[in-house]
């Protein structure tokens, strides 16, 4: 078969062109929102804006709900009227060609935009120097979002294959693209052994007594998945995973799936197409056995989430879960078929509602798991730190283990006794005594391969003097350390400082810096760690990764930040005009407060006579964070020096017994 | 040629078309008429691609029409409900034509219009209901297709237009070979224009004949003797209907003229008078002989 008979340019572009208002206004809107979006959030904050799937992704894909959908009913909603189901099928075009010329327009569509959205923000991002851009994660999460539209636009085709109206076919496209994996988180749910069943890894002497075990499970328990160990980057599609992760991850798999599955949408709709009963047109769907199916369909995901809860106690929000189901029941016939038939809709729900409950209960009873206990014996290996594999939850400690990432890699296994003695045995100190929750704790991610395959994974609280251990026995292992290395300095990375980027001529040298001083690096003071930690952020597997430094690291890298910080501060305090406010840090682990500045014309006048002076890392030294209002805008900035007693004598707090420590 | 065999179409559970079998000549106009629901839109449509048939078979020139492109471009469908895209001209109609077919004559969409009256860079949205027809009618004959289908052809367009559209119509026939079939539940609308006339009842052609031998196959007579008219005196006429009113009866003869002219006059009339036969009276007629009640039909 010829190209021309599978693809008509005249019939698309004539097709594009009664509704050609929509589709332009899509395709100037949308990448212009997505870029300017990133523009604004930049100027707002005034501070370097890296551009990444923060911003980027989650902004271009909140149109994925809307935008394939919508070119959908502009290049098919013919079928949806009698009249121009009518004159569109009697033109000299066949459907197969018909189906396949508006899905690779559509496409097309779909591609022009993502063009235009990448193209403006790289625009963006030379106009704006504040604007910083990976450039391979914008192609990549450009892709990744031209994955998602597509992938819509084929489900939002197939629907519209066997509906008789929009509405319809937005149900359906809602079907397929929610159904199964809602149902799979579900039943994963009901799987689950319950909230409060502890897992153990349990230790054993070689007579089969056991020595110690360990309490796996989270004492104040956030997460069921945890329990059991199996929460493994979930792989479901993106409309799903923007949902239940919050937003945008990239994930070659979830890409691979969607390709995969839009492929074969693709076909199933064409095949569809081509048998479709026009005569149906202006109805919900062929006849009302399948309407009540799909709509039966819909009840099942309530009923699976409703079973993973346990009503023995109290029956009362299972029967009020069960009589909105009845009231959604009539909405839904009176929004898709616009008429409600009582005795039909009554028979229907009671019998939809006897058939889910019977299966549900039943898969509950039949798939559930029991708590699992670990073998001492049966671990391969072990890891400390956010494994790749790990999805789909909230970081509720994300500034701590950004800390832990420069020296653990989750996905380093270790096959180490000592080590998972020295994790487990924090755990039960934690647990044994509420002082360290005042002493502190640290959060670290746990891993555990089994020598049968399975791999299980946990978030655990451990002293912070255990975390301390935890870290230094890492750093004593040399190949530990060679991994860690390697895998920090993988990637081409920026330095940013505060809201400062470092010029790149300091990159190398910290660069090196890292390299040779890995093995010293100290968790950092989390809440001052603005002033005392220097970022480095590269793009690597797919994301941008933050690497937390400490900016005392060695004295050269404070050296560094010092002189590309001192340089910055000259450049923004240039036509200063007002509003100057400066706060007095000095690095103390204990309390790094000094002062606000009182002064504006003192301070400017001090940085100006001080800026030559050589810094010197050695010697005892104030950091002064301020802000001002120039003449080209708000500006901040970080001066570095080493005359303290100066600075002292600038501040509010004269007397202070920090000086004198 | 159109060949329709054993064509079958039901919606549910309700039959629209029974084994509908049915030949049309190239270079004709075929009128079908048929009540409302009788399946004549539904024919068309299938015969169009727009729907599927359940069984049978649809050929034209001996090809398979189903999904057959090059079948679709020598054909051309209007349908009852006319469809255009939202505010659109007539030109841009004609543009989005002259995309779809490949032999689409923009200059004679032009002329056709000025002799339409029409103005193509009117929004259609804004025309009359005959307006639109017009327009539709403009585009689809300007297509050059050689089979159109017209269903409800002349569905709000006054008497003058009509009969401008038919001249037209009949020109394009002169211009080039065109098979046309047209619907319509009114006899009268089809009766000037139509070579044949078939009759769609309960999902099959009930009754099909050319208009030529509808008019000389049958004959009317006014007929008054000076005795009462003695029904066995006509044996040897196929007599389809006989009315009396006084000495002078009505008679609907099915046959040649001559053949009844000779055998009438042998009976010595004191009036004897040939009389002009509707085409809904040939119809009527028909009907009455295959059983059916003419009203229940059309």
């Amino acid at each position: 078969m010829s190209s021309t008979k599978l693809f008509n340019f005249s019939f698309f572009k004539q097709n594009v062109r009664k509704s050609r208002g929509g589709i332009i206004l899509s395709l100037i809107l949308v990448p212009l929102i997505i870029s300017i979006y990133m523009v604004v959030t930049g100027m707002n904050a005034d501070t370097v804006e890296i551009i990444s799937d923060e911003s980027f992704g989650n902004m271009s894909l909140v149109f994925m709900y809307i935008i394939p959908f919508v070119y959908s009913v502009m290049l098919f909603g013919f079928v949806f009227k009698k009249p121009s189901t009518d004159f569109m099928n009697s033109m000299p075009i066949n459907r197969k060609t018909m189906f396949i010329t508006n899905t690779v327009g559509g496409i097309i569509l779909i591609t022009i935009m993502h063009l235009l959205a990448a193209l403006l923000t790289l625009l963006w991002s030379l106009i704006y120097t504040n604007l910083v851009v990976f450039p391979m994660d914008i192609i990549e999460t450009m892709l990744m979002s031209w994955c998602s539209y597509v992938f819509i636009f084929t489900v939002a085709n197939l629907a519209m294959s066997i509906s008789g109206t929009v509405m319809t076919q937005l149900l359906v496209t809602i079907l397929i693209l929610f159904l199964v994996p809602v149902c799979s988180v579900a039943l994963k749910g009901m799987k689950s052994v319950k909230r409060y069943d502890n897992s153990y890894v349990s230790r054993y002497e070689d007579s089969g007594i056991t020595y110690s075990s360990y309490d796996l499970s989270i004492a104040d328990g956030y997460q069921v998945t945890h329990y059991n160990l199996s929460d493994k980057l979930n792989t479901y599609t993106m409309p799903f995973n923007y949902i239940s992760n919050g937003g945008y991850h990239f994930s070659s798999k979830v890409m691979i799936k969607m390709i995969i599955l839009s492929a074969v949408y693709c076909f199933i709709g064409l095949q569809l197409y081509k048998r479709r009963k026009m005569e149906d047109t202006e109805e919900s769907f062929g006849n009302t056995k399948f309407h009540i199916f799909i709509k039966a369909l819909t009840l099942l995901p309530v009923f699976l989430l409703l079973n993973i809860a346990d009503f023995s106690d109290d029956i009362t929000p299972f029967v009020v879960m069960v009589i909105f189901c009845a009231i959604y029941y009539f909405i839904f016939d009176l929004i898709i078929k616009k008429k409600v038939n009582f005795k039909t809709t009554v028979v229907s729900f009671f019998f939809t509602v006897f058939v889910l409950q019977a299966l549900c209960g039943t898969t509950r009873f039949l798939i559930r798991e029991k708590p699992v206990d670990i073998d001492y014996e049966d671990i391969k290996a072990i890891s400390v730190g956010k494994s790749s594999e790990i999805g789909g939850f909230t970081d509720y400690f994300y500034s701590s283990t950004d800390d832990d990432n420069i020296v653990f890699d989750g996905d380093y296994y270790v096959n180490d006794a000592e080590l998972l003695d020295l994790i487990l045995e924090g755990k039960a100190e934690m647990e044994d005594d509420d002082r360290t929750y005042y002493n502190g704790y640290k959060q670290i991610y746990f891993n555990v391969k089994l020598k049968s395959g399975k791999t299980y994974n946990t978030r655990i609280s451990v002293p912070q003097k255990t975390y301390n251990k935890i870290v230094r026995y890492v750093q004593d292992d040399e190949d530990y350390m060679k991994h860690m290395r390697n895998k920090v300095l993988a990637s081409t990375g920026i330095y940013k400082y505060d809201d400062q980027i470092l010029d790149s001529k300091f990159e190398k040298a910290l660069d090196k810096e890292i390299k040779n001083n890995i093995e010293n690096y100290t968790s950092t003071n989390d809440y001052s760690s603005d002033y005392f930690t220097v970022r480095r952020i590269a793009y690597q597997n797919h994301d941008l990764i933050y690497y937390n430094v400490p900016i005392d690291l060695t004295d050269k890298t404070l050296e560094i930040v010092a002189n590309s910080s001192n340089e910055a501060t000259m450049k923004n305090i240039r036509g200063y005009e007002y509003g100057l406010s400066a706060t007095v840090y000095k690095n103390s682990d204990e309390d790094y407060y000094v002062g606000s500045v009182n002064d504006a014309d003192e301070l400017l006048e001090f940085i100006e006579e001080n800026i030559d002076e050589e810094f010197n890392p050695n010697k005892k030294y104030y950091i002064i964070n301020g802000s001002l209002s120039a003449r080209d805008g708000y500006k901040s900035f970080i001066f570095f020096t080493n005359n303290v007693d100066e600075v002292y004598k600038l501040t509010n707090n004269p007397g202070n017994q920090y000086l004198y420590d | 040629m159109i060949e329709i065999t054993d064509l079958c179409k039901s919606f549910g559970s309700h039959t629209v078309l029974n084994k509908l079998n049915c030949k049309i000549e190239t270079g004709s106009i075929y009128g079908l008429v048929g009540s409302n629901g009788a399946g004549k839109s539904t024919l068309l449509r299938i015969i169009n691609n727009v729907f599927k048939k359940d069984s049978g078979k649809v050929t034209i020139d001996g090809q398979d029409v189903e999904e057959n492109e090059a079948i679709k471009q020598r054909l051309v469908f209007i349908p009852d409900d006319l469809y255009f895209f939202p505010n659109y001209t007539l030109l841009e109609m004609a543009n989005f034509y002259q995309a779809m077919y490949k032999d689409f004559d923009m200059e004679n969409v032009k002329s056709l219009a000025a002799t339409l009256k029409l103005n193509l860079k009117e929004k259609i949205k804004n025309f009359s209901k005959g307006m639109k027809r017009q327009c539709a009618l403009i585009c689809a004959i300007s297509t050059n297709a050689d089979y159109m289908f017209f269903d409800e052809t002349f569905d709000g367009i006054d008497p003058v237009v009509r009969n401008l559209l038919k001249q037209i119509i009949r020109k394009q026939m002169e211009k080039k070979p065109t098979t046309i079939i047209m619907t319509s539940h009114n006899l009268k609308e089809l009766e000037d224009i139509c070579d044949n006339l078939g009759l769609l009842f309960k999902g099959g052609i009930l009754f099909e004949s050319d208009i030529n031998s509808i008019h000389t196959n049958m004959v009317k007579v006014q007929i008054a003797l000076k005795e009462d008219l003695d029904e066995s005196k006509l044996d040897g006429l196929e007599i389809m209907n006989i009315k009396k009113v006084g000495s002078v009866s009505t008679i609907i003869i099915k046959g040649d003229r001559e053949k009844a002219e000779e055998k009438l006059k042998s009976l010595k009339p004191l009036v004897l008078d040939f009389l002009p036969l509707t085409l809904e009276e040939v119809f009527i007629y028909e009907m009455e002989v295959l059983g059916y009640e003419f009203n229940e039909v059309i």
